[in-house]
């Protein structure tokens, strides 16, 4: 795998994919919770669609993207870590939740394994945000996920319907 | 920083949108620029110069405070 994937961002169409795919799992969420719909792994596939869409929409640029928009991007970032790691230590502090601290180390010792990792080895492609432009690939995607989307959709109107 | 992009952009009579479309960035990096909450990067500095075909120290200048940064 080449490491500068990783700086890859996707283009415009997979923000608004994304974002079309999480308000649409949304809505379906929230259907399915007014009809009493508790079935704890149908709603955990549910939230892992719609956790999908935010993954487009958050990780894609935006559609005229400049230098301004990176440094907005890192500011969202930090500020972004920084309230997930509050939120974890208050889990843990009010709920004694001990596995939620794990989850904060594991994310900040993996931030600072990546920092000087890019530090002591300086590579080029952290300084060049890339867009990843393959429209055939994103429309692959995009039509699976409808696929499956509209498929889990029957499905759920199914068992609502036997209910 | 300060700059003059402002100035530059009324002597030749264009707005931030037709001057954004040139640079191939957005509108309100422009304007941001121009307010001074922004400091672009060299390449994009020099992109704006050489649009506005002056010398870059004509258009952006360093204040006393940056210089203590």
């Amino acid at each position: 795998m080449k490491f500068s994937l990783l700086s890859s961002l996707g283009d415009f169409y997979s923000k608004k994919m994304g974002l079309i795919m999480a308000a649409a799992w949304l809505v379906v969420e929230v259907v399915l919770r007014i009809h009493g719909v508790v079935d704890k792994p149908m709603i955990g596939a549910t939230n892992i669609m719609f956790l999908g869409g935010l993954i487009m929409a958050v990780f894609s640029k935006e559609k005229t993207d400049d230098e301004r928009f990176l440094a907005i991007r890192y500011f969202s970032f930090k500020t972004t870590m920084l309230l997930f790691v509050l939120t974890i230590v208050a889990l843990y502090s009010f709920k004694y939740n001990v596995e939620s601290i794990y989850y904060a180390i594991g994310t900040l010792i993996g931030y600072l394994i990546i920092y000087y990792f890019c530090v002591f080895f300086n590579p080029d492609f952290i300084f060049k945000e890339n867009t990843i432009k393959s429209r055939k690939n994103s429309d692959v995607v995009f039509v699976m996920l409808v696929l499956v989307q509209i498929g889990f959709a029957v499905f759920w109107i199914s068992e609502i319907l036997k209910m | 920083m300060k700059n003059f992009i402002k100035v530059e952009r009324a002597k030749k009579n264009i707005t931030q949108a037709e001057l954004a479309d040139v640079l191939k960035v957005s509108r309100q990096t422009i304007n941001s620029i121009e307010l001074g909450k922004f400091v672009p990067s060299t390449i994009l500095s020099m992109k704006i110069a050489h649009f506005f075909n002056i010398k870059f120290e004509e258009l952006f200048m360093l204040e006393d405070n940056d210089w203590n940064l």
